[in-house]
């Protein structure tokens, strides 16, 4: 017999509930309420009972840019029913500068709740999570702000600073009154202004669908007119949608939407449309296939039309993208000959639009376009690359099919091939934890993480599949089932994936015109505003470049932050690694802001003195002043001037503490250092104190001899330790492929501290013969490793240092027993390595 | 036959047959209408038809209701499991590649209410197939049953497939030419050197070897080499994950250990020997699919002398090639050459020292093959324990069957009539139904088989199959999903699908055996304790490191 009480989907918790109302109207007495504060990362569900020790945070805290969004939530947990909620924003001030009350929007957070998950592995409880957001005056309108008894409701309130350059950095407070019944709480509000603003132009590219379809079964109105303020909703989401909103056909009528796209700072890129129509075509191999043939002669007719539409002022095809919709996910289906087909029309179109151009004699330059703009229009296919799909220009493979350097590797190369190929990723329904995605109930930290790896990886774009799917999805048909998308969460039926494709509410149900957003859009433009972070540094970088004639490395500056975040595309999921790494790249952002153009790199530190050195780079006009430190040299450095500091780092906590005086402007810079170092010995008299191994632990480890001794190369001790690493041929051929030469220092050569508590981990090697070749950090603990980070040989000697070791995400962090340094094979000729000036420096 | 893939947008579920609730427009989801939802392969559904006619027969009072999926795998059957009672009619489900095993072990995870999903077929074994005394336990392979049976003793699914597959071979061809069917893969080998540079009839030359370069079709062939090298014991130690103690019993902890085997590189390594590069393939092979690369094998102007299939490959391609028309046959597996190093009492290489260079080690091992097959118990000079080592390794056989699962909700409500239904399936009738239609058999012993092994109406590749499936093999598969990193976490053996798109890679797209492997192992080091993590395992041991 079947279960008659059996709900398929959720339950709409977040409004009246009569059974609480008639509870309270039995009980007269005042709830009891706590509130807390929470980040914008966390997720925190209704009807979970927290420890008290994760509700002691009352302050409302947040951290950006002017320029830029920034949320932080106030749950509200009352110990029984409640009805009547209110949060009183204010101005926030720091001085005489303000950001108005008017730029605080205050939403309702409201929850479904999941009795089947998405992917059991990932989290196992069921339960109400937080999603969609919804103004808190239109839930007072409609009688839903009410609580039950001990359930979490969530309060987000989203800031967004004025983009004003004038608008002075610092920490910002004030005061929101909440209110619950009668019942009023002050809560103190504090908005750290970092000193730099948001890149006006928006820099990550994006195709996320924007069904027309669907927001009917939301909005009941799928007009021109809704189409269209979805698709500009969504760019201050920093969202660019799959197609321009247009509806007709018309060459002019696309032109005109092209310029108000390519015009908007907040559109990074936009769709162009295409069009489909049944045709029996001849595939590459001769066979002849009845397809969605798309309408080349009208792609064509766009292309022109938008090259010759362009003005210096105005590029109209240098955001333009086609995502042919027809050909997706071709792999394993019978469509695979017919992308291939497409891909050679797309690039015999391109390359017959610069031809007819060309026989025009359009005069390019005074359009303020280029031939390799029209070449350059990426034309994504969501497909890995696969044998038979050989050929695209663009592809878009899912994230995890990135996750391996050798992966990426590939998609380099495929790059490589081409200056006008690309590569995009996505994700869909696929892929499951520990790969990041856009589920109900998974990490924040993980959607926000995807900007970073973008970055990291060179990624062109990202591409998801729906933003507005309101209605449910009927394999038959395709689309069509009618849900209530505030209710339930599960478009595909059954758990395939929570609130796949929707991203937003719509706002018809509480009487606004247009989309609510959801939590996890909030995490995606959080993530999206980190990535313009990263290019704006970058751009600095670049700029330092020139000025100093140096060469920073932007990817060897970022990659002990990278690592700190993820390994591959697999986050780990930390919240307090990605506000440390969003922390760091601001101050970076600050320093080549600033009026002395700073930058600073730590060199070496040398853990037998305890000292640093250091090097800061500052404008030729800038006069540079380093408390406690030794001023070793000055010299200059392109335009500006070259400045190399000791400095003991004798506290246990230690800062370069320099003022930068231009003109009668003074920067006063506090940049963390390190700790006081610990140097750990790699000898005991002539003895090693660390072990060392093939990579596996069932046979001799003799492939790897250690010896003492700097061979007389400068900058290295006595103590140093010689490691020559063999070739190994002698196991079987599993072995040999296994091989993977380190040493390990175990845990007591670190005084047996626990790996929670260890900062920094560093050392020195040279191996001038090995340039290119990677060493890796692993943390070991009972016999399974953890990544730290990896580093490249160079041709001297690399001091090398990995940062924050506690905020590794790993369960058996607390239980290291012992570092890892991990090398690559050797082939015939033995690879020798110096290994020196071992230190760790602990969190306290 | 489609291989498992991966559903990844709203337009592969466009492109669904059926759908996700299929049938929901009018299905009557009543205790006395079994409603059956089944993938649509190779084998088609014929045969659920003419079950369906006479389960009707025999129970008139019922009625049975048949919906065909043809992406009824992990994806959507989950989608479908997890719908409940409310929303998903099916009573009994025909699926494939469906990691069954991990939704007994999510327990209430998958549905709430639910303590488990499937039914508890234990029952079914413990009974008798329609009509017969005997019970369906005594019936099944033991393979299978081992197989399906879950950690807690109880079966939660059972096969509804249980063919032969391995290394497909033109009869004709083989017989014009005056090629020996080889019985060592360094034979075999040597075989497709020769077929390479065979003249053909009409111009070019002959060519060995065909190969959907997506479809991990060698699956049907380097898996059963890598268990031929380790023993099928060993093969399934790999699968088991766990250490032993000194009486050989597993222990409960878990190891990466395993990943060592040889097997696996010295399967590559065949592999390497017989494609890399893609040599000794049809062109293009490496991009083709498997419907594509069935009917260039088939169609003999192409010259192509041997493709890695299964049995569904007549029933499948009978449109276009009419049973009978094509002169094909499965030959037993090539047993790998390099077993003569992992042989107990090294006798094999003994006995061809002794030859004085007569005889290399393989010549030896494809004589002790060829008595293993005359039904001899004993080889001059070999050593009986390796003697039997070899035997064993001959008899082992790759079976697409266990990819093919049924199983029926705990919350069906009409469980009973697919029970019933089930009986019928495995019953002598049932198994005679199915091979009518589908040229196939399941993976129950029945005299039927017996019977058709003599049938001189047979063709030749329906023939080759009896003739293996009669002879006492030893059925194995890739994913053995028997403990909890396998069918929880949906690991494989390797972290790429089809390793032949790999080792036959074009140009520089190709890699030896070596480098796969070491990739391979690169793969487990960094990504092996995700897997033992998510499936629950608690200190597992480490060894590569």
């Amino acid at each position: 017999m079947k279960k008659i009480w059996q709900i398929a989907g959720s339950l709409l918790l977040a409004g009246a509930i009569s059974l609480s109302v008639v509870a309270c109207a039995e009980d007269q007495t005042p709830a009891n309420i706590e509130y807390w504060t929470v980040s914008s990362n966390e997720k925190i569900m209704l009807d979970k009972e927290y420890d008290a020790s994760e509700k002691t945070e009352k302050t409302l805290s947040m951290r950006g840019s002017r320029g830029e969004y920034e949320s932080a939530q106030i749950i509200v947990t009352p110990d029984k029913a409640v009805h009547g909620v209110d949060l009183t924003v204010t101005d926030l001030k720091n001085g005489d500068s303000v950001i108005p009350a008017e730029n605080i929007e205050v939403y309702y957070e409201k929850y479904y709740y999941l009795d089947a998950m998405s992917n059991p592995e990932y989290r196992g409880e069921y339960g109400s999570y937080p999603d969609a957001l919804v103004p808190l005056d239109a839930i007072q309108e409609k009688g839903e702000d009410s609580i039950a008894g001990n359930n979490n409701q969530g309060l987000w309130v989203t800031v967004e600073v004025p983009a004003d350059d004038e608008l002075a950095a610092g920490t910002y407070t004030g005061t929101f009154t909440l209110k619950v019944e009668e019942q009023s709480f002050s809560v103190p509000v504090q908005f750290v202004l970092w000193d730099f603003s948001m890149p006006e132009e928006a820099h990550m590219q994006t195709i996320f669908n924007n069904f027309r379809e669907h927001l009917m079964n939301g909005e009941l109105d799928n007009s021109e007119e809704m189409v269209e303020y979805y698709t500009d909703w969504l760019l201050d989401y920093r969202i660019s949608v799959d197609k321009l909103p247009v509806f007709t056909k018309d060459a002019a009528a696309v032109v005109e939407k092209a310029k108000k796209y390519s015009a908007d700072p907040r559109c990074a890129s936009y769709g162009l449309n295409v069009y489909f129509y049944i045709a029996n075509v001849e595939m590459l191999d001769g066979t002849v296939k009845s397809i969605n043939e798309t309408d080349w002669d009208l792609l064509e007719e766009y292309v022109l039309a938008l090259a010759e539409a362009s003005t210096p002022e105005l590029n109209l095809l240098e955001k333009c993208n086609i995502y042919d919709q027809s050909i997706d996910e071709p792999e394993g289906t019978n469509r695979v000959p017919e992308a291939n087909y497409k891909q050679t029309r797309i690039d015999a179109l391109k390359a017959s639009c610069v031809a007819q151009l060309k026989e025009q004699q359009f005069d390019f330059a005074a359009h303020g376009i280029t031939e390799g703009d029209i070449l350059g229009i990426e034309y994504v296919v969501t497909n890995r690359y696969a044998a038979n799909l050989a050929n695209m220009s663009t592809y878009c493979p899912l994230i995890n099919d990135l996750n391996t350097a050798e992966q990426r590797a590939l998609y380099e190369s495929l790059e490589e091939r081409n200056e006008y190929n690309s590569t995009w990723w996505y994700v869909a329904w696929q892929p499951r934890y520990p790969y990041p995605n856009f589920r109900v109930e998974e990490s924040s930290v993980g959607m926000r993480t995807l900007a970073w790896m973008q970055m990291d990886y060179d990624i062109e774009g990202f591409l998801y599949w729906g933003t507005s799917v309101y209605a449910g999805i009927d394999s038959n048909t395709g689309f069509g089932n009618i849900r209530d998308p505030y209710t339930d969460p599960y478009p595909f039926g059954g758990a395939l994936a929570t609130n796949d494709g929707m991203l937003t509410y719509p706002g018809r149900p509480y009487g606004i015109y247009g989309p609510l957003p959801s939590i996890r859009l909030m995490s995606w433009r959080d993530g999206a505003e980190d990535y313009e972070y990263l290019w704006y540094l970058r751009e600095l970088l670049t700029d330092a470049n020139e000025t100093y004639e140096t060469d920073f490395d932007f990817n060897g500056m970022m990659r002990s932050i990278y690592d700190s975040m993820y390994s591959g595309t697999i986050p780990n999921y930390s919240a307090d690694a990605l506000d440390a790494a969003r922390e760091e790249v601001a101050g970076l952002i600050e320093l080549l802001e600033s009026e002395a153009n700073a930058v600073i790199t730590i060199d070496r530190i040398d853990a037998a003195t305890n000292t640093a050195t250091y090097s800061i780079y500052a404008s030729g006009d800038t006069a540079v002043e380093v408390k406690n430190a030794t001023l070793q040299e000055t010299k200059d450095s392109g335009s500006g001037k070259l400045y190399t500091y000791s400095q003991v780092m004798s506290a246990a906590t230690n800062y370069i503490e320099a003022t930068f005086t231009t003109g009668s402007v003074v920067t006063q810079v506090s940049r963390y250092l390190g700790k006081r170092t610990n140097a750990v010995s790699l000898f005991e008299g002539s003895e090693p104190v660390f072990s060392v191994s093939n990579g596996f632990v069932l046979h001799p480890q003799d492939h790897i001899t250690v010896a003492k001794g700097n061979d007389s190369v400068e900058g290295l001790s006595e103590n140093t330790a010689k490691i020559t690493v063999s070739e190994y041929t002698a196991g079987t051929a599993t072995e040999i492929a296994a091989y993977t030469p380190y040493i390990e220092i175990p845990a007591s050569a670190f005084g047996n501290i626990n790996g929670t508590q260890m900062d920094a981990f560093g050392f020195s090697i040279y191996s001038p013969e090995n340039a290119g070749k990677q060493v890796r950090l692993m943390l070991v603990a009972n016999g399974t490793t953890e990544r730290v980070g990896s580093v490249t040989l160079g041709t001297g000697i690399l001091n090398v240092q990995f940062d924050q070791i506690y905020l590794t995400s790993w369960d058996k962090l607390g239980s290291v027993t012992a570092v890892r340094i991990v090398f690559e094979k050797a082939d015939a000729t033995a690879d020798t390595y110096y290994v020196d000036n071992l230190f760790y420096t602990t969190r306290d | 036959m489609k291989k498992a893939g991966r559903i990844a947008s709203l337009f592969c579920i466009l492109a669904l047959a059926c759908g996700l609730f299929a049938g929901c427009g009018g299905v009557k989801d009543t205790e006395d209408n079994l409603v059956i939802e089944s993938y649509l392969g190779g084998y088609g559904t014929e045969f659920l038809y003419r079950l369906k006619d006479r389960f009707e027969e025999i129970y008139p009072e019922k009625t049975v209701q048949i919906l065909e999926s043809v992406s009824l795998m992990d994806p959507e059957f989950e989608a479908k499991i997890k719908a409940g009672p409310s929303n998903n009619p099916t009573d009994l489900f025909l699926g494939n590649a469906i990691d069954f095993n991990s939704y007994v072990a999510k327990g209430k995870q998958v549905l709430n209410g639910y303590d488990n999903v499937l039914e508890d077929l234990t029952d079914i074994l413990d009974s008798s197939p329609y009509g017969e005394s005997g019970k369906i336990r005594g019936k099944i392979i033991p393979e299978y049953l081992d197989f399906f049976t879950y950690e807690d003793g109880g079966v939660y699914s059972l096969p509804w497939a249980g063919g032969v597959d391995g290394l497909v071979y033109n009869v004709d061809m083989f017989e014009e030419n005056g090629w020996e069917v080889p019985r060592t893969t360094d034979k075999l080998a040597a075989l497709a050197d020769e077929i390479a540079a065979t003249p053909a009839a009409g111009g070019g030359k002959y060519v060995p070897f065909i190969w959907p370069g997506s479809i991990g079709y060698w699956e049907t062939v380097h898996y059963t080499w890598w268990a031929q090298y380790e023993s099928y014991e060993g093969y399934l130690d790999f699968f088991m994950t766990q250490t032993k103690d000194s009486d050989g019993n597993y222990t409960g902890t878990y190891t990466d250990a395993y990943f060592m085997q040889e097997g696996r590189y010295e399967a590559m390594a065949v592999l390497e020997q017989l494609i890399y590069g893609s040599k000794n393939s049809y062109e293009g092979s490496i991009t083709l699919n498997h419907t594509n690369a069935q009917m260039y094998f088939l169609n003999t102007s192409n010259h192509i002398a041997m493709m890695p299939n299964g049995d569904w490959l007549e029933n499948e391609m009978l449109e276009n090639f009419p049973l009978g028309s094509v002169n094909i046959a499965i030959m037993k597996t090539p047993v790998i050459s390099a077993i003569v190093d992992k042989l107990p009492k090294q006798s094999v290489q003994a006995v061809a020292a002794a030859s004085g260079g007569e005889k290399t080690a393989d010549d030896v091992l494809d004589e002790v093959i060829a008595a293993i097959d005359r039904g001899d118990t004993s080889y001059p000079g070999i050593d009986a324990e390796d003697f039997d080592y070899i035997a064993q390794a001959r008899r082992i056989v790759y079976s697409n069957g266990f990819n093919h699962n049924m199983m029926i909700p705990s919350y069906a409500n009409a469980k009973e009539l697919a029970k019933d239904f089930i009986r019928l399936m495995v019953s002598d009738e049932g198994l005679q139904i199915f091979y009518e239609c589908t040229g196939s058999m399941l993976p129950y012993n029945c005299d039927y088989y017996d019977e058709l092994q003599n049938d001189p109406s047979l063709t030749t590749f329906r023939s080759s199959k009896f003739a293996i499936f009669n002879d006492d093999p030893l059925f194995m598969t890739r994913r053995h999903s028997i403990s909890r990193p396998w069918y929880l976490t949906g690991l494989e053996p390797y972290s790429v699908y089809a390793p032949e798109s790999k080792i036959g890679g074009i140009g520089t797209d190709a890699v030896t055996a070596s480098t796969f492997i070491e990739s391979e192992i690169d793969w487990v080091r960094n990504n092996i304790d995700t897997y033992f993590s998510a499936a629950g395992i608690q200190d597992p041991i480490y060894t590569i490191m």
